[in-house]
């Protein structure tokens, strides 16, 4: 019996053992897999879980504009047609493959790998030419959608490409204003944030998570479409007519800072920049450093002048050469011994100007360009500008004030030499360039940083220095430089390229400048010419001297600033004293007369009724004329015939035939008219076609020569 | 015999703690799983807190009720619950009302979860008067526990319909049944599968049946019928499969065994549960985080899928935890059935762990992709009456055979 108990208890325990072993068994193996599923896979599973469920929406924002300073268009946004597929969505996926194939011309065998990808969302064809899609879509295909993306483009082709960048294919800002301004221009994309559940279906109600994209902010440029295309002909003219290999022109309105044009080459088409060469992708205006050679000298001057180390009349001895260290000094042009401070300029006297720097000490010359913003970035808008290269402590001794006074061994970008002389048209002060007129967020206007401005020099020394300047226009190197009616100051330069490694010079690669600034009596616009390594010529005075002033030429009549040299006609008294004989005068003038007659005596006309016969006028009130007050002359149809234009500006021409109630097209390019149809005196037809060029701008008219070209 | 302790003694507070513990989880992971602080999540929360506040009560009623009373009521039981099954397979089949539910009123009952307890109280009765030693006496207790088998396969409920196999196993193995005669009734049923594997495995396995048997003790008559409906069962099956099985049941079954052969139908289930799962990581997600469950990936998630939810937010730790839990529940159990005052008690104490157990790991093991998806409730974390009162009411009966077992 015990035994059986025994028996019995054994048989127990093998049952109860037998049980907690297939338990146990059965914990593990649970718990073993929870721990694989979990901690082995369990980034793997938590990614395919996002995955699962949310579609983040992008909804793209427009890039902002580019506007040029009157508001034409640089840089614009389209729309252009892209196709995506859902997969899932397809039922017959070789057909589907098949038809697109045809429709987009594309390749069946990609698309259907396309389709078979696995994935939920495939691409088949990004930013393809508009209207292709209409094709697509006729076909009415389920699960190929048609959307449309951006892409940029650029109306005006190479057209200030270094001033704008471009936007590569991915959205990209690459260069110019696009990438530095690529925070205000890219908006902010909105998106629509879509959670979704097992079924596909939107699990979030639209409002919750939406977010409206906030578009671009319009940037207007201070760069002028009209002044970028005259620097930009003239440039590649200048680079081809000397054989250079290529070249920089930057205009900047004196008082401002405000860059109106821009231009370097070799360039490139930002609509095209795929098949450009990259290299031509960056903007030497901003980051090629070159050393200023001569173009320096008038700074030192200036400097001497401030610390009255010399007066204006000082007498300099220019005998050469001058033995420096190891290095002697020797002058290009031979001279008398004996130089005036003018002379040190006209006949750019190496040897004067470092005698003079050496007086006044390194550590002077130091601070002065300091002052004027060598070594430093001058903080315009543009991406990966330079900041030159100075050696202070070298500058700082005899060797280096000597060798800096004519522009050695420091190294400026064209736009730092294009502020350095700047300062001395502005009066003595130095102002921080930009290129950004304003930046339009859809609002308002975005408050644009205070431009920095440095008192460098008072301003008679900066007077006397730009005075010292015209003559070197007048009587010096830079008389190829002179403008007709404008009084011109400036320096040529020409300055040996350093050689890569920065030891020594390069034999026979030279870099021509020309920098100058207009009118002299009050200066508005300066110009910078620089050509890099023109082989048939080298001086600055011959190279870069023409095709300063043509531009500066262009430039001064396109912003109407008055002639100094002038013949106007004879103005009736300013002081009112109307004769009637004056009357009858103004009244026998037609409509072109008139406004020439009002633009030389600084008189302000408007223009009431329409045609181009002068009925009469109202003459202002008061006893005294004031800059406020002007005529009213009105106009009546009278006999009209094709008035003369030529040799007016773009902009009066266009006053006169807006006025006449005709379209106006033209042809060519340049400040002035220099051809018209019809002809003058001819019948008036409803559009004229005007030619433009570089006409003679004698004020007053000629009254010889037809008028079509 | 005069009662030697306290109640609080004899009674198993930790079991009922751990119970209620576990069931009060279970009203948060539904609450979270089918929306949160949506209605729909309030709803569903307050009704399982509903069903835990009267499934502790039905618990208390449990341990009151004299499990021997019980067992010997077990037969009226058994032939009520295979009548309502019965009724409700034909009302199910004439279109008037789905054959799973049976109404009482305001609620309706799941007749299914009532047969696991009505069959394992007729069936403890009848093996603690006598195990059987014979085919017979072994046939009459398979034809017993097929009976609702059938009748709940056809509902169609496959899951609970599957419990019956091993919960009879169990039983007949603790009631003291010859292992040789387990293995006789085991042996046809593993060969269906061994018929789709190799011919030489299935040969050998034969023999190895064969000689086990022989070794055990079992008669050659024993050894002859048993090897015969082998080799009818490995024979008919591969034709079963061939000729009668249409496609679309073939790949339900495949895919019983593999999700991944149908990711978007039948495996998206068993995948999506795993996904969320994995998500959850070591820590989980936290509560009401889960996104897997938020967005309804995971199917029938209060229900069936409820481990998906818990181990999505609470992870590695959560399911730790939770499995700690029922372990301890079950070694309770285990415990309470080895030291029960008498033999039918005993079984029926064990059949209880039995069927708490089984539905847990078969449970889990569907979530985690380790057994084909049935449809088994987890107890006490599914949301759903039947199934909650069911499983307190059980354990009702173990607190009571725990208490009792120093009476005579």
């Amino acid at each position: 019996m015990e035994r059986d108990e025994k028996r019995e208890l054994r048989r127990f325990r093998i049952k109860v053992g037998f049980i907690f072993i297939l338990l146990a068994v059965s914990f593990i193996a649970l718990i073993g897999r929870t721990f694989y599923l979990q901690v082995v896979r369990g980034g793997e599973l938590r990614e395919i879980a996002d995955k699962n469920q949310i579609a983040i929406e992008d909804i793209p924002a427009d890039r902002g504009l580019i506007l040029d300073a009157n508001g034409e268009l640089f840089a614009t946004t389209i729309i252009a047609p892209s196709i995506y597929a859902l997969p899932n969505d397809i039922p017959d996926k070789e057909y589907t493959a098949k038809q697109l194939s045809l429709a987009l011309d594309m390749d069946e065998g990609y698309l259907l790998g396309r389709l078979n990808s696995g994935y939920r969302f495939v691409w088949l064809a990004r930013k393809i030419e508009p209207g292709l899609e209409q094709r697509v879509k006729e076909l009415d295909l389920l699960g190929i959608v048609v959307s449309a993306e951006q892409a940029r483009r650029y109306p005006l082709g190479s057209l200030a490409c270094h001033i704008l960048g471009f936007v590569d294919v991915d959205g990209r800002a690459v260069g110019g204003v696009e990438h530095s301004l690529d925070e205000y221009l890219r908006g902010y994309p909105g998106f629509r944030l879509s959670v979704h559940d097992a079924w596909g279906r939107s699990v979030t109600s639209a409002d919750d998570n939406f977010i409206a994209p906030r578009d671009g902010c319009t940037v207007t440029l201070t760069i002028d479409q009209w002044c970028q295309r005259v620097v930009e002909s003239e440039l590649s003219l200048a680079v081809e007519r000397y054989g250079a290999k290529g070249g920089t022109v930057i205009v900047m309105e004196v008082e401002s800072g405000r860059i109106l044009a821009m231009a370097s080459l070799p360039n490139f088409n930002p609509n095209e920049y795929k098949t450009s060469d990259p290299t031509s992708w960056k903007n030497p205006a901003v980051n090629l450093v070159y050393e200023p050679g001569s173009t320096i000298k008038p700074l030192i001057v200036a400097a001497a002048l401030e610390q009255a180390k010399i007066g204006v009349y000082t007498l300099i001895n220019c005998e050469g050469p001058l033995q420096v260290g190891e290095a002697s000094i020797t002058d290009v042009l031979v001279h008398e011994p004996t130089l005036s401070i003018s002379q040190v300029l006209t006949k750019s006297s190496n040897v004067g100007i470092a005698r003079i720097a050496m007086d006044l000490g390194g550590g002077v010359i130091l601070r002065y360009m300091e002052l004027m913003g060598a070594g430093k970035k001058t903080g315009i808008e543009l991406p990966y500008e330079s900041a030159g290269i100075i050696h202070s402590q070298w500058m700082k001794t005899k060797d280096g004030a000597a060798f800096t006074s004519f522009g050695q061994g420091l190294a400026l970008t064209p736009l730092q030499l294009a502020c350095a002389i700047n300062t001395i048209a502005n009066g003595g002060t130095w102002v921080q360039p930009t290129i950004i007129d304003s930046i339009f967020d859809g609002e308002g206007y975005l408050d644009l940083p205070e431009r920095e401005e440095v008192s460098v020099f008072s301003s008679k020394v900066a007077g006397q220095v730009a005075l010292l300047m015209e003559l070197v226009v007048t009587d010096g190197g830079g008389k190829l430089a002179m403008v007709s009616g404008y009084r011109v100051a400036g320096k040529t330069g020409t300055s040996q390229k350093t050689k890569e490694d920065g030891d020594g010079y390069e034999k026979g690669s030279f870099i021509a400048s020309f920098v100058g600034f207009a009118p002299v009596e009050d200066p508005k616009v300066l110009v910078l010419v620089m050509i890099d390594e023109p082989t048939n010529h080298l001086y600055g005075g011959t190279v870069a001297a023409p095709t300063f002033s043509r531009i500066m030429g262009g430039i001064l009549q396109y912003l109407g600033i008055s002639p100094s040299i002038t013949k106007p006609l004879t103005p009736p008294d300013p002081r009112w004293g109307w004769e009637q004989e004056a009357m009858d005068d103004l009244s026998q003038m037609d409509l072109v007369q008139l406004i020439r007659w009002a633009k030389h005596s600084g008189i302000a006309l408007r223009l009431e009724g329409e045609g181009s016969q002068v009925a009469g006028f109202e003459l202002p009130s008061g006893e005294k004329y004031t800059l406020q007050d002007y005529i009213t002359v009105n106009l009546t149809e009278g006999n009209v015939t094709m008035p003369r234009l030529r040799g007016l500006s773009v902009g009066e021409a266009y006053e006169i035939l807006v006025n006449l109630g005709l379209e106006v097209r033209v042809e060519g390019c340049g400040p002035v008219v220099v051809g018209q149809y019809p002809s003058p005196g001819g019948k008036i037809e409803p559009e004229v076609v005007l030619s433009l060029g570089w006409g003679d701008t004698v004020l007053g008219g000629d009254e010889q020569g037809s008028g079509i070209l | 015999m005069v009662r030697k302790s306290t109640f609080l003694r004899d009674f198993d507070l930790l079991l009922f703690i751990a119970t209620i513990l576990i069931a009060l989880v279970g009203v948060a992971i539904i609450f979270s799983a089918v929306g949160g602080w949506e209605s729909s999540g309030r709803t569903f929360a307050l009704k399982q807190t509903v069903w835990v506040a009267l499934g502790i009560l039905v618990m208390v009623a449990g341990f009151l009720t004299n499990p021997e009373w019980l067992i010997s009521k077990g037969k009226p039981l058994y032939i009520g619950v295979i009548s309502i099954l019965v009724i409700l397979l034909v009302l199910g089949r004439s279109g008037l009302t789905p054959a799973r539910w049976f109404h009482v009123g305001l609620f309706s009952i799941q007749p299914s979860e009532l047969a696991k307890i009505a069959y394992l109280l007729y069936a403890t009765g009848l093996l603690a008067k006598k195990a059987p030693k014979t085919y017979p006496a072994l046939a009459f207790h398979l034809f017993l526990a097929f009976c609702p088998a059938l009748l709940i396969a056809a509902q169609p409920d496959l899951g609970t319909a599957f419990i019956f196999l091993p919960l009879l196993l169990l039983v007949l193995l603790w009631a003291g049944v010859e292992y040789r005669l387990l293995i006789i009734l085991l042996a046809p049923l593993l060969f269906v599968f061994l018929s789709f594997t190799q011919w030489w495995i299935t040969l050998s396995a034969f023999a190895v049946l064969v000689v086990a048997l022989r070794l055990l003790g079992a008669n050659p008559k024993q050894v002859a019928s048993c090897a015969g409906a082998c080799a009818t069962f490995a024979l008919v099956s591969p034709l079963l499969w061939r000729y009668i099985l249409r496609e679309y049941q073939r790949q339900r079954i495949l895919t019983l065994f593999n999700p991944s052969i149908d990711p978007l139908g039948a495996g998206y289930n068993i995948i999506q549960s795993q996904i969320a799962i994995g998500s959850g990581g070591f820590w989980g997600k936290g509560f009401l985080a889960g996104t897997q469950t938020k967005l309804r990936f995971l199917p029938q998630q209060h229900t069936d899928f409820v481990f998906s939810v818990l181990a999505e937010e609470f992870g590695f730790v959560g399911v730790i935890l939770t499995l700690a839990v029922f372990a301890f529940i079950i070694l309770r159990g285990t415990r309470i059935a080895r030291r029960a005052m008498s033999k039918e008690t005993s079984i029926l104490a064990m059949g209880i762990v039995g069927l708490i157990s089984i539905h847990v790991i078969v449970n889990i093991a569907m979530s985690l992709g380790l057994f084909p998806v049935t449809g088994l409730p987890l107890p006490f974390l599914s949301y759903g009456g039947s199934n909650i009162l069911v499983n307190f009411f059980s354990v009702g009966l173990l607190l009571g055979i725990e208490y009792r077992r120093h009476f005579f």
